[in-house]
């Protein structure tokens, strides 16, 4: 392709991006809307900003990973949903582990686990989706839809441990609000591309899946209205 | 229960972990058998390094106000020694008054300043 091409052709996708951007970019109401949904009624100003903050660190990435992915996957654009805002959640939870800055810093003197803020019935039901369809992928010999389904699980599981790991920030409500969202949509989302990425033909074993895939994405990432216990 | 680490103050953030650990302690914050956060986990959140909660958790444990194991982590326990609430106050106040006699404030002005510091009246700086 002539480099007058490519040229046009990327700063076409430049402003499409940017105007996807600025749609998807997000406000105080869309925070409050957020904590309100994950278990926090009544969120104060600074923790709407710090969901604001966390909202936006995921929307930055999404529209230039969801143009940057088709030519990478050779993939048509819905196809590309899932690896955006997996890779969109990886990246702002890669963001999120710097440590504290400024004199005061604050945390709370509780162990965090992994349980404390996932439930179990979500750790199986993500378990259960990824080995049936990394089963079902090995016996029909589909070894790039394999490599595919490893690759998603390796990112969703990298969020939902990053979401435990990164370090406290404001409020613990909220902040335990996020990260419970952070996790559940991580592994939802992974539920959601195993099924569709392992269960490609259309025959009634593979309808079942997909439909008993759906239902546990619905499930798991259904928001939560109430917030798990401190540990 | 949170905990406050400022790095303005002069103190040495272990010396702040470990001080706000055996307040919480005392004053019923932190009951016995709580489990305290992993090192890694404190030091990321405050932002410092671990050997720095490490510190603070060792001296803790040599004074007997957590206990480690491995497989429960770090667990509040009671020293047989701690002392009483009247007894950290006492030791408190002195150190206030320590404080307010080199800074040159007579008793009454001293008085002022913990009755505004309690919210109950203002400052009188003399």
């Amino acid at each position: 392709m002539p480099w007058d091409n490519v040229l046009g052709v990327a700063l076409i996708m430049g402003l499409f991006g940017l105007a996807i951007l600025i749609v998807l970019w997000p406000g105080a109401k869309h925070g409050k809307r957020l904590l309100k949904r994950w278990g926090v009624p009544d969120p104060d100003d600074a923790e709407v900003a710090l969901a604001v903050r966390y909202l936006k660190r995921r929307r930055l990435w999404y529209p230039w990973l969801f143009l940057a992915i088709p030519p990478v996957l050779d993939d048509t654009a819905a196809g590309t949903l899932f690896p955006t805002l997996l890779l969109g959640g990886l990246v702002a939870e890669l963001l999120a582990q710097r440590p504290a800055r400024g004199p005061r810093r604050e945390a709370v003197l509780a162990p965090r686990t992994l349980l404390g803020i996932v439930p179990v019935w979500v750790l199986v039901l993500g378990g259960l989706a990824a080995a049936g369809s990394m089963v079902h992928l090995g016996l029909t010999a589909q070894w790039r839809l394999l490599a595919v389904a490893v690759a998603t699980v390796l990112v969703s599981a990298a969020i939902t441990l990053l979401a435990v790991r990164r370090p406290a920030v404001g409020d613990p409500r909220a902040d335990l609000a996020l990260r419970c969202r952070s996790a559940r949509v991580a592994i939802g989302l992974g539920i959601g591309a195993c099924t569709v990425i392992g269960w490609p033909t259309g025959n009634l074993v593979s309808f079942l899946a997909v439909a008993a895939g759906l239902a546990a994405f619905l499930a798991v990432t259904a928001p939560v209205k109430r917030l798990p216990a401190p540990a | 229960m949170k905990i406050v680490v400022d790095t303005d103050n002069g103190l040495a953030p272990w010396r702040q972990v470990h001080d706000q650990v055996i307040r919480a302690v005392t004053t019923g914050a932190l009951p016995e058998g709580t489990r305290l956060p992993p090192i890694r986990q404190l030091a990321r959140d405050l932002g410092l390094a671990s050997g720095t909660v490490a510190r603070a958790y060792r001296e803790l444990e040599a004074a007997g106000w957590v206990a480690t194991a491995r497989a429960r982590g770090t667990v509040v326990t009671v020293p047989s020694d701690r002392p009483d609430r009247t007894a950290l106050l006492n030791a408190a106040a002195a150190e206030f008054a320590a404080h307010a006699r080199d800074l040159g404030a007579d008793l009454n002005t001293t008085l002022d300043a913990v009755r505004a510091a309690y919210g109950e009246g203002p400052t009188r700086v003399g």
